[in-house]
């Protein structure tokens, strides 16, 4: 293999794999600036004058803006609590060499969703919280904590003994051990579980569906709005559907290097 | 049933010259009823109105929309799980008004409606009879209609011109014409309709009434496999599979008036609350005309008519302040400026005034929409699929699949709608 | 932790630190599998008692039998496309450390989308009759598909669905796998002669097991809940040809509000992905290096 060969391959191959990949990302983003009688014409218009009427749509007609922020407080804070449970959690599992938390974690994730919905829905309520940011960023720490936990446990995993150890003999304790000692060893992977988690929180539907309120609807939940008798709007849904995506576009652009290192989910230990 | 067949005359005399100022609209000043409500053209027009409630009554209101499968999915949730944060609903009563009741989530109106809670105006008798007779279950009224819908048979006029084709006699016709269609014009999808599950018996009835058939036998026993019936659910399966556009199964309205709107089908039967939808298309105002299904061979029509309602939740800690709220948006003004915009109305008063039928004469198609939609209320019956008490999505579930195996070509339509006999009788009560 | 099993001083317990994150698991997850159960044993509705009734219903459903057929069905055919076109993808990113940036991002991208906006993607694109597929398709000069109205087929674009947003997941993480293996097994075996395919085939693809397993465990409990792209595209049809346990339970719970029944649903198929994971765990601890 001459060079001009050994970058041609690679180019043309991954060329074609981004295409494959990023088409369909791509044509929902153009669908959004078409009139919304455009975005279904067949055959589907390439050249076309761009508009920006259904952002208006979206974000004057309805409260997209208020939903969307909604949906970074509820995704943010159930981060922030999925990590300050999973980290300490993560740290005593791997100091302990335990194996099943792990897999009962796990099966938190094992329960199809909508069987979470009408118990949760009966519990918030008997405890007045239905409809409460506090609701919804419990029922989606339980999506964001054991993704965090699976995520972490390799670093923790690699990190020598001796670090703890080290700690020890100077008279620490664990909670002091681990922030001092431990985390700014393992950031990178703190790094990775809490893109993870936040992009795994803003995604999910169904619980917000049931348990969000007037003033807590997330913008997933209201990007449904745009279909209705009467009242289908493709392009703005387009557009809502572009606006959701975006965070979880930027994060993984932004992080894309941490996150090619971060993903082992243990995997290459034994 | 006759939903407005009173005269005009009548109705008016029934309304007062002057509404008594005595009613205190302004009793629940300062509180807050929340609102949930399936997002159709009538949730569209209202949010831009609901300030006019607040400033007439002080009462402020909260509103969520769904789509109708959200919708659906999280009322079931706030009903089952008894909030009481829910005081207003949006309510389907021809599928569930029944199973709402004994269930116990629909609050009783019949006290509020004979209380000093309504304003003398109000009038319940105008919402024609069996608008009415919806929301009644047993002795309770549980909730008042909204709107009066149906499915219309939409055709593009200058395609059948074109062709030298008129709007079919008969039901059994339709075959012909989509086939002198497809000759005539490629270019064009003779026939689009709904095939996604669950969403077929809302077309499909007026085929099979059309047709002779029935959902149950002459004994009251529930069954599809009636001649009449597997014919209408053949003349619906055949026309989509030689002639509708592909992947018909997972069609619902959204494809259906996408296709029609985009001038690229030439015939259809499907909702009237999607016309002012297919009026603002380029072109279609011209070019689409609107009329009642055709008859039957032997000329019996009897299509589908329905309406949404509004209920006020079992469980709501403001039933009274959520009543002022039901009157004021199904009363007479609130139905007058809606029917403006394409919102067909529930009350007798309203569909046959003056104002409606202005705006009705604007154009060609608004004059046969409101034709249309005056005769379907007058022929018309509410029921498309076995008769149930409570298990009514689940009777248009298996409906659907039948039709679906006929579209698919799986299956004949006597075969399929025989072979599910035993499954619809077990959901009669 | 380390591997080798250290018998020093452990002096230290942290056990404690676990409790906050068990709180949130007892609290969430175990209250309302709790309720289901209860449900399922028909709890909470006179008309069939406590028993076993709706597991009884159960085997006797031809729905049921179906919606577990379908969802092995997709199971599985997801899974291995999965697993191969991941390992490809993951041996082509290690190959050409080239990758960067925008291309790199484009490639990951797809699994850090909302399910929901990848279903509103195929509803617009791969309507037969509105959609730009079928263009693409008969501009290429193919007859056009009908992709998910098709009940031979849909199982099967859901499946394709599915791999083209998981895909760079599994990639990702075995790549993970691939960066870790140790380079004196690569040398050894180029001395041995063994290059390209062989080498993959009697070499890294054994060392990769544990891996692959991995990616299998986190791809099969999300494949066999399979939920958010059906309910937007197909929502089960057409006929049943898509109809999962999840999306029949739904219909169960939310449509027909047959929550007893539906709850008995929901446990089997808990008790499947539960299954599952344990199958892969056991396989992984026989294969591990």
């Amino acid at each position: 293999m001459d060079n001009k060969q050994r970058t041609l391959l690679p180019t043309v191959l991954f060329s074609l794999g981004a295409i494959i990949f990023m088409s369909p990302i791509l044509w929902m983003a153009l669908s959004s600036f078409k009139s919304p009688l455009e975005v279904t014409a067949y055959p589907p218009s390439l050249v076309f004058e761009p508009t920006l009427e259904n952002y208006e749509e979206l974000f004057g007609r309805t409260e997209f803006l208020h939903y969307t922020w909604n949906s970074f407080v509820v995704a943010g804070l159930s981060t922030l609590l999925g990590l300050v449970l999973a980290i300490p959690a993560a740290f005593a599992i791997s100091w302990h060499r335990m194996v099943w938390p792990a897999t009962v974690s796990l099966f938190a994730r094992m329960a199809p969703g909508t069987l979470f919905l009408l118990p949760w829905f009966i519990m918030f309520s008997n405890l007045g919280l239905s409809g409460s940011y506090t609701a919804l960023v419990l029922a989606h720490a339980v999506v964001t904590m054991p993704l965090a936990l699976w995520i972490l446990l390799p670093y923790f995993d690699g990190m020598p003994r001796e670090v703890v150890e080290s700690g020890q003999i100077d008279g620490c304790r664990g909670p002091t051990i681990l922030v001092r000692l431990v985390l700014p060893m393992i950031y990178p992977g703190v790094v990775v579980a809490t893109i993870m988690s936040f992009v795994f929180s803003w995604n999910y539907f169904l619980f917000a569906l049931a348990l969000s309120g007037f003033d807590t609807k997330t913008a997933i939940v209201a990007s449904f709005n745009f279909i209705g008798e009467g009242t289908t709007n493709w392009g703005a849904l387009m557009a809502a559907a572009t606006v959701i995506a975006l965070p979880p576009l930027v994060l993984t652009f932004m992080v894309q290097r941490w996150l090619v290192a971060g993903l082992s989910f243990g995997a290459v230990k034994g | 049933m006759r939903f407005f067949a009173m005269s005009a005359v009548l109705a008016l005399a029934m309304v007062p010259a002057h509404a008594q100022d005595g009613f205190d609209w302004r009793k629940h000043d300062g509180e807050t009823v929340n609102l949930m409500l399936n997002n159709l053209a009538w949730t569209q027009q209202m949010r831009d109105r609901l300030d006019e409630f607040t400033t007439k009554t002080g009462i402020k209101l909260r509103v969520e929309t769904y789509s109708e499968e959200q919708y659906r999915a999280r009322l079931t949730t706030l009903l089952q799980g008894g909030s009481s944060d829910l005081d207003v609903f949006m309510t389907l009563p021809s599928r569930e008004a029944p199973l709402f009741q004994a269930n116990g989530w629909y609050a009783d109106l019949t006290s509020l409606l004979k209380g000093d809670a309504t304003d003398p105006a109000f009038e319940y008798e105008d919402f024609s009879q069996a608008l009415r007779d919806s929301g009644v279950v047993g002795e309770t009224v549980t909730s008042l209609p909204i709107n009066v819908e149906g499915p219309l048979f939409y055709w593009r006029k200058d395609v059948f011109e074109k062709c030298g084709l008129e709007k079919p006699a008969n039901l059994e016709e339709l075959s012909a014409t989509a086939a002198k269609l497809k000759e005539c014009d490629s270019a064009i999808t003779p026939w689009a309709a709904r095939g996604l599950r669950g969403t077929v018996g809302y077309p499909l009835g007026g085929f099979v009434y059309n047709s002779g058939g029935d959902f149950k036998d002459a004994d009251g026993k529930a069954t599809l496999c009636l001649p009449g019936t597997i014919k209408g659910i053949d003349l619906y399966g055949s026309l989509l599979r030689e002639y509708g556009p592909p992947g018909a199964t997972n069609h619902t309205f959204t494809q259906v008036i996408d296709l029609l709107a985009q001038g690229r089908v030439a015939m259809s039967n499907e909702s009237s609350n999607e016309f002012s939808t297919l009026m603002r298309y380029p072109g279609r105002s011209e070019d689409i005309a609107v009329g009642v299904l055709p008859p039957g061979a032997d000329g019996t029509s009897k299509p589908i008519v329905i309406n949404w309602s509004l209920a006020i939740s079992g469980k709501s800690q403001k039933q009274e302040a959520a009543w002022y709220f039901l009157q004021w948006a199904t009363g007479k003004e609130v139905q007058n400026t809606l029917a403006q915009n394409g919102i067909a109305p529930s009350r007798v008063s309203v569909f046959n005034g003056d104002d409606f039928k202005a705006w009705a004469s604007e154009s060609r198609p608004r004059g046969e929409w409101l034709e249309a939609l005056l005769e379907i209320s007058q022929t018309g019956t509410s029921l498309y699929q076995t008769p149930t008490l409570t298990r009514t999505p689940e009777a248009r579930e298996i409906l659907s699949s039948v039709v679906q195996q006929v579209i698919l070509g799986q299956n004949d339509a006597e075969a399929a709608a025989c072979a599910v006999t035993e499954q619809v009788q077990a959901l009669q009560d | 932790m380390p591997h080798q099993p250290q018998t020093g001083q452990t002096a230290m317990s942290v056990r404690w630190m676990m409790i906050p994150a068990v709180i949130l698991t007892l609290a969430m997850v175990v209250f309302p599998l709790g309720y289901a159960v209860y449900l399922g044993f028909g709890g909470g509705s006179p008309a069939t008692g406590f028993g076993v009734a709706n597991f009884q219903r159960l085997a006797a459903d031809p729905s049921f039998w179906s919606a577990l057929r379908i969802t092995f069905g997709l199971f599985l055919s997801a899974l291995v496309l999965q697993l191969v076109l991941g390992t490809a993808l993951a041996l082509l990113l290690n190959r050409y450390d080239v990758v960067r940036g925008l291309v790199r991002t484009a490639i990951l991208s797809p699994f850090m989308l909302p399910p929901v906006v990848v279903g509103m993607i195929a509803i617009v694109v791969l309507d037969p009759g509105l959609g730009a597929a079928n263009w693409i398709v008969q501009s290429l000069g193919f007859a056009p598909l009908l992709w998910l109205a098709s009940p031979n087929w849909s199982l099967l674009v859901i499946a394709l669905i599915d791999t083209w947003q998981w895909t760079p997941f599994v990639a990702l993480i075995v790549l993970g796998g691939l960066q870790s293996l140790p380079a004196r097994v690569y040398e050894a075996a180029e001395i041995d002669g063994a290059v390209g395919f062989r080498r993959f085939w009697h070499i890294t693809l054994p060392l990769l097991g544990p891996t692959l397993l991995t990616a299998a465990v986190l791809r099969s409990v999300d494949l066999l809940r399979f939920f958010d792209i059906i309910y937007i595209t197909t929502q089960g049809g057409p006929g049943n040809s898509t109809t999962t346990l999840n999306i029949y339970a739904y219909k169960l719970g939310f449509d027909f509000m047959d929550v007893g029944y539906a709850a008995a649903v929901m446990i089997v198929l808990a008790l499947l992905v539960l299954g599952s994971v344990l199958f892969f765990a056991g396989l992984r601890k026989r294969v591990s290096w």
